[in-house]
């Protein structure tokens, strides 16, 4: 029989035959689990290998406060994730047993990029799985209205993005209202997956009643970590199956998540969600400008063309109607031309009948004129004739007494007489008168 | 007074003087009235002529 060991030579010479009988390093592939960071800084968790739910092999593993620190910080920068439970690595480890605490890895480094790596083949076989389910483009089928006025939002209530986005839609410089009511959720953490499911579910809920047209995931603001949640198959086939388009701002910088494939419509950022749904409004208005403006154009050639039309109506009734003038004038010239001679020809008959009146007036009356003069002139011979200085001329005289014609005075024997002849006056006494039988 | 009084009024002053039963001074007083009267027609045709012309002229113009 052996000599019996103690139980720290026992621990001792397992301590050495590891140590002479293993590689200082190995590089081995496990999972993570009930991984936790002590108030030192060191990090302690199991690696674990499973087949299916069945555990094949688990070991106690540490990482010491500045080891870890390096890996820790290497890691998040390449993967834009910390190192957590469920995380497939490859590390490279040293075997180590202590007397004290026994058998465990100390983990030497981890390689990121095989993490990389196996998220990016867990990612691409959640999406091989959705797209043979029918699921990755199933909600962009979600009718998204031209104008998105209401709408359900995903988020933290906490969360920086939150804020902003809201206040983005609030004080957009049109002027546009939209109706926004958030369902909060967890975004990061194990606890995530399972909120977000059921804030969809919520949302899915008071669609009706809130007349949702779109639900809106954001997160944004703080660290680009913990986006795994979003990989998740589950929360994809809720985000699939959702009865509203869903729009995705989970503002990360590296590759898509699952959750933004399988969206509606995939945004950067909240900002550009908003800006997303605030272009809705405005391509909107701007359509109906442009309609505006077309239906104006349109207006204005059709105006044009009836202007044309009728300038062409007027132009050919004035020529219509010039010619007729013209037609009319003529007659009317015509007419005026036979007016006016036959008015003048009736005053040429007028003057010719006045000229034979004034003739006839003229003719007659110095007709009666010579007649007149004719009986004025035998009287005037006549009157000569009779004329006393022409009898007297004959050797006739005349005798007066007192002034009285001798046959009417009654002379005396001594009257004074005188006697006229034609170129005489004789005074004479009478001596002596004899009556007449 | 009126072309057609005027006329009436000449044509029997021409009747009276065919008669040739006026006095002298009554035919003074005819002959003067008949050359006024001819002297107001030649007037009133001047001006109807000029008027008809000048109707027909303004037409044209």
């Amino acid at each position: 029989m052996q000599n019996a060991l103690s139980i720290s030579e026992l621990g001792h010479l397992i301590k050495s035959t590891l140590e002479n009988e293993l590689n200082p390093t190995y590089w081995v592939i496990g999972e993570i689990a009930d991984f936790r960071v002590a108030a030192q800084g060191h990090a302690y968790f199991e690696l674990v290998e499973k087949q299916g739910s069945q555990v094949l092999a688990k070991m106690r593993s540490n990482c010491w406060q500045f080891t870890y620190r390096t890996i820790a910080s290497r890691f998040e920068s390449l993967t834009g994730t910390g190192i957590k439970n469920g995380m497939k690595v490859l590390a490279q480890v040293q075997v180590t047993f202590h007397p004290v605490y026994g058998f465990s890895l100390n983990v030497k480094d981890i390689d990121a990029s095989f993490s990389l790596g196996e998220r990016a083949r867990i990612r691409q076989e959640t999406i091989d799985r959705l797209t043979k389910e029918g699921l990755l483009r199933l909600n962009t089928n979600r009718p998204l209205p031209t104008v998105i006025q209401r709408i359900g939002i995903i988020s933290s209530a906490t969360a920086a993005g939150y804020g902003d986005f809201v206040n983005q839609l609030e004080k957009n410089q049109y002027g546009y209202k939209i109706y926004h009511r958030l369902f909060p959720s967890l975004m990061q953490g194990n606890e995530a997956v399972s909120s977000l499911i059921a804030a969809i579910e919520k949302a899915e809920n008071f669609k009706k009643a809130l007349g949702l047209e779109a639900l809106v995931i954001i997160r944004g603001g703080g660290a680009q970590l913990d986006l795994d949640c979003f990989d998740d198959y589950r929360l994809a086939v809720k985000i699939a199956n959702c009865d509203l388009p869903v729009l995705t701002g989970i503002g990360h910088e590296r590759d898509e998540t699952v959750a933004d494939l399988v969206a509606h419509s995939k945004l950067k950022t909240p900002t550009a969600v908003a800006e997303f749904i605030l272009s809705s409004f405005r391509i909107f208005e701007d359509n109906i400008l442009l309609l505006a403006n077309k239906i104006d154009r349109i207006t204005n050639q059709y105006l044009k063309l009836a202007h044309n039309q009728i300038e062409g109506v007027s132009h050919r009734v004035q020529a219509i109607m010039f010619g007729q003038l013209r037609l009319e004038k003529e007659k009317v010239e015509h007419q005026k031309s036979r007016l006016g001679r036959a008015s003048l020809g009736q005053i040429g008959h007028q003057k010719d009948f006045l000229a034979n009146l004034q003739k006839g007036i003229s003719s007659f009356s110095s007709q009666q004129i010579r007649s007149e003069n004719q009986q004025l002139s035998s009287l005037e011979k006549m009157l000569q004739q009779l004329d006393p200085k022409a009898i007297l001329k004959r050797g006739y005289s005349r005798t007066e007494i007192g002034g009285k014609p001798i046959q009417l005075a009654d002379p005396k024997v001594g009257d004074q007489i005188t006697t006229i002849t034609s170129n005489q006056r004789i005074e004479s006494t009478i001596n002596k008168i004899e009556k007449e039988k | 007074m009126k072309y057609n009084e005027a006329i009436e009024r000449l044509e029997l002053i021409l009747s009276q003087l065919e008669e040739g039963k006026k006095s002298v001074d009554e035919l003074s007083d005819l002959v003067k009235e008949a050359a006024d009267l001819v002297k107001f027609c030649k007037e009133k045709l001047k001006n109807t002529e000029e008027e008809i012309q000048k109707a027909f002229d303004e037409e044209q113009g």
